[in-house]
């Protein structure tokens, strides 16, 4: 499947942080954004990648009450609710939009979370392919 | 300000049919504060149009534009150029906008995108509500600051009704008795007296029950415009 993965710069891991990232991530197709703060994500940057054609998106986020910007990882958490609420709206089911709250950086945490997506969208159905953006 | 919702994503894909290109026209205004037609609804909207007609097997081009304020020519006229390119425009404006879009680009369709509901101001993080009805005549010096025409549900200038309880209005206990509120602000102005003024029959010629209304000051006029 092909994802994205939206991560405030305190979770990614250190081997992962550009220029070293990866795109392959558990036989999966990645494209890992690394962000300054989770509060940088607006909703219409969580859809647009689904205009290429992409199975969902993952956002790593620090813990509510451990981010360092102080609401940053709240606000993503009500623009993911907000971007699959629109998805649904479209008929693309609710949950392609995942989002982790938690504390760490290590590879693991990511690959669970991927996991955790690719049940998620398979629940939905499969993704149209091909880039839409105009 | 005016407060809109968008309409449902359905709702809008109807209305562009089998057009090739839509303009999603944002307005800077009412509608982006109340978070409904703004230049981050015009993104959220044109992107999630672009997703439903990939999905529907349509190639759709959608453009996206936000003005200033969609009810005056000088800001609209600023993307002719982007509404010339197009089969159509869905304008997030409020109906007012709309309108203006319309009589601005005359062969050009232009179809809402948000439905326009009632003048309000925001209460909280995410609920806005009522607060005047445009009746052309109004009475808020009267009635503490609290409009009875748009806050009470039976718009009564001598209130409360019998149907007031405990502070909520008889329809639902989640609607507060605009007359209850009167009083409440009354006693606490120390103007509990207004209430022994029994307000006339409105004259509601002044609002919409006297036909489109219009405003013309001859004062501000310029001659040499004309």
């Amino acid at each position: 499947m092909d994802f994205y993965i939206f991560a405030c710069q305190h979770r990614i891991p250190q081997e992962w942080r550009p220029p070293l990232t990866p795109d392959r991530i558990g036989g999966n197709s990645i494209r890992l954004i690394q962000l300054p703060c989770s509060a940088k994500l607006g909703t219409v940057f969580l859809l647009r990648p689904f205009e290429k054609g992409i199975d969902g998106v993952l956002v790593m986020a620090c813990e509510e009450k451990a981010c360092r910007s102080l609401e940053g990882s709240r606000r993503a958490r009500a623009r993911v609710r907000e971007a699959n609420a629109v998805l649904k709206e479209i008929g693309m089911g609710d949950g392609r939009i995942l989002i982790k709250q938690e504390s760490g950086n290590q590879q693991p945490d990511f690959i669970r979370a991927l996991e955790e997506l690719s049940a998620r969208v398979s629940e939905s159905g499969a993704t149209q392919k091909g880039s839409i953006t105009q | 300000m005016i407060i809109a919702e968008r309409k449902p994503i359905d709702e809008i894909l109807s209305m562009i049919g089998e057009a090739d290109s839509v303009l999603v026209a944002g307005c800077a205004t009412c509608v982006a504060d109340c978070m409904a037609g703004g230049e981050r609804e015009v993104g959220i909207l044109a992107s999630a149009l672009r997703i439903a007609a990939h999905r529907a097997g349509k190639n759709v081009q959608v453009i996206e534009a936000t003005v200033e304020r969609q009810c005056e020519r000088e800001f609209i006229e600023q993307i002719r150029e982007l509404v010339d390119q197009v089969d159509l425009v869905i304008s997030t404006a409020c109906g007012i906008g709309v309108q203006a879009m319309a009589e601005r680009y005359r062969n050009k369709p232009i179809y809402p995108g948000v439905n326009t509901t009632f003048l309000g101001l925001r209460e909280s993080e995410n609920v806005w509500a009522e607060r005047c009805a445009a009746c052309g005549d109004c009475t808020l010096h009267i009635t503490g600051g609290i409009c009875p025409v748009a806050r009470c549900s039976k718009s009564l200038l001598n209130g409360p009704c019998g149907g007031s309880h405990d502070g909520k209005c008889e329809i639902s206990d989640d609607v507060a008795c605009g007359w209850h509120l009167i009083v409440e602000r009354l006693e606490t102005l120390g103007q509990l007296d207004r209430l022994e003024v029994n307000i006339p029959p409105k004259n509601w010629a002044t609002s919409r029950d006297g036909g489109p209304r219009k405003i013309v000051k001859e004062d501000v006029s310029d001659e040499e415009r004309e």
